[in-house]
């Protein structure tokens, strides 16, 4: 077999793996970072158990109307805070958001909720015996690109990493 | 004692071997490499672990390891694989397989490790489509059946993930239909004439193996569950989904006329198959008002699998043919519960079927015989 055709076929998924990785990885650095609140939602997924899955709080209602199913979304965050928890100031079709939107997070509606990727945190497995369900107070911290799209980077509970959480509410040994 | 043994053993002892061209045929036999089923099976389950095993650990989202050092393990192991596989490029044999089933599957773990550091949300669709496409490659180096069938089986689970998601602006009908057409473009590439369309052999014997499955099980089971239901009435109207499966129901039929290699038997039998599959997953949706039949529905079903055991006779392939012989006769029996509201009338219904059923069984059992007698004669 022919050296070259081997090679292509093994390095093709590394190198599109290692791709994704270093866009993902960028995202993660570079953006607007913004606190959402976000609160407990049943997912009925049969993997649940390895990840956290919420419904993030946007503070408006985004996709009331039936006819905005499947429909691309922006919300409009006003200026970002690392800090204090956002609350939207427009949602609509993208095309539609004002000149001084400012960070906004694209996303689209399903079943009347706005849907951005951000609605799951992976957790690990020893995590599970404390964190059955979202607990009170959950927030996540999110970095979002110029282009609007989100990725979560931390999870917190009460304004503290949710390791700390977990320790505080494990049963003493 | 092996099967071809026990039937040497019957013919010298009715007189037809000698004992001297036994021995030779034993002594022939034993020269043969052989087919260690076991040694595979056993390779497969060992693969399957150590992948089980990766994703296990990955799975379980250690805290105390940085995601860094989590996607650098991953990226050498999955390196250092690629590396072993490019040194044995030029060998095969089970090792080799096995290392590229691995490197496939490791692939699907690198998918879920990102997804998991990355907190992605996925439908399960989305990582596996990205999983075939990363995969295809090593799967068209593969000269054993388990890659290719694994890749096959994943296309299809792949489309019925994405049918059953609500993530898209295509409607559900469009989203089921264009799935069922997946079987009919894989078919049409198996009825296509090797020479013409090239494709690695292993790859090419799982696509038109799972196609032509696909398209008698899942051809006439949407056929048979449009005509019974009346889904014309649908809306919106899956036009994007029916227009796939006439383009690739006339593509394969196309693809049965255009290779040479199949007899004209053959490719009417290709023809009857991949033509009562498209206008019994068409029909229903395109024609308004199209009248929901219970009768009609499990006539469009018994068609498409007795065309299905016409070319399977035809193409000796006796497997196929008795599957489809067992089909329709189960299905015969299954429209007495259907059509026949009281038990007295599906009772004297199943007497008659079954008694039908055991006069084919004894007309055939007496019959196969001269039967191939004339198939030889007519090639």
């Amino acid at each position: 077999m022919k050296a070259w055709v081997t090679a292509s076929a093994v390095l093709f998924p590394v190198v599109i793996l290692g791709a994704w990785v270093a866009q993902l990885e960028y995202g993660r650095r570079a953006g607007a970072e913004v606190v959402l609140n976000v609160s407990a939602y049943d997912p009925r997924d049969i993997l649940s158990g390895h990840y956290l899955q919420y419904r993030v709080d946007y503070g408006i209602p985004a996709c009331e109307s039936r006819d905005a199913n499947q429909r691309e979304m922006c919300l409009c965050l006003g200026q970002p805070s690392a800090d204090v928890p956002e609350v939207a100031q427009f949602a609509g079709e993208c095309a539609a958001k004002p000149v001084g939107c400012g960070v906004f997070i694209r996303g689209h509606c399903e079943y009347q909720r706005f849907i951005a990727g951000i609605e799951r945190y992976y957790i690990p497995e020893d995590y599970a015996q404390v964190l059955n369900r979202v607990p009170e107070g959950a927030q996540i911290k999110v970095r979002i690109s110029s282009s609007g799209s989100a990725q979560v980077t931390d999870f917190l509970v009460g304004g503290k990493p949710l390791a700390e959480f977990v320790r505080q509410s494990r049963p003493a040994q | 004692m092996l099967r071809w043994a026990k039937q040497l053993e019957t013919w010298h002892k009715a007189g037809l071997l000698s004992t001297e061209q036994v021995e030779q045929i034993h002594r022939f036999e034993a020269s043969q490499p052989r087919r260690a089923w076991g040694v595979w099976g056993l390779l497969g389950i060992g693969a399957t672990a150590v992948c089980t095993g990766v994703v296990s650990v990955i799975a379980a989202n250690w805290e105390n390891l940085g995601d860094a050092f989590k996607l650098s393990a991953y990226f050498a192991m999955q390196g250092l694989l690629g590396w072993v596989l490019y040194q044995r490029r030029d060998r095969s044999g089970p090792l080799r397989e096995v290392l590229l089933t691995i490197f496939a599957l490791l692939v699907s773990g690198g998918i879920g490790l990102i997804g998991q550091i990355y907190n992605l949300r996925s439908d399960g669709w989305q990582g596996l489509l990205l999983w075939l496409v990363l995969t295809l490659p090593v799967t068209a180096l593969a000269q054993g059946k388990l890659l290719p069938h694994l890749w096959t089986v994943g296309t299809g689970t792949t489309a019925c993930l994405w049918a059953a998601s609500n993530n898209s602006s295509i409607n559900e009908g469009d989203r089921w239909l264009l799935t069922a057409s997946l079987p009919l473009a894989f078919a049409a590439l198996g009825a296509s004439n090797p020479s013409q369309i090239k494709l690695p052999v292993r790859l090419r014997e799982a696509i038109t193996t799972w196609g032509f499955f696909g398209v008698c099980a899942g051809g006439a089971l949407l056929a048979n569950l449009a005509f019974h239901e009346g889904w014309s009435s649908r809306e919106p109207a899956p036009l994007l989904g029916t227009a796939a499966i006439a383009a690739f129901g006339s593509l394969a039929i196309v693809a049965s006329w255009a290779n040479r290699n199949l007899g004209r038997g053959v490719k009417l039998g290709l023809t009857a198959l991949f033509g009562f599959v498209t206008l019994g997953c068409t029909l229903p949706f395109v024609v308004s008002h199209f009248p929901p039949s219970e009768v009609l529905g499990a006539l469009i079903f018994l068609v498409i699998w007795s065309a299905t055991a016409v070319t399977a006779l035809l193409l000796e392939r006796k497997r196929w043919f008795d599957l489809a012989t067992i089909v329709i006769a189960v299905r015969f029996i299954v429209i007495y519960f259907e059509v026949f509201g009281s038990l007295a009338a599906t009772g004297l219904g199943l007497i008659a079927s079954g008694g039908v059923i055991i006069a084919v069984g004894l007309l055939w059992h007496r019959a196969h015989a001269r039967f191939r007698v004339w198939l030889e004669a007519q090639r």
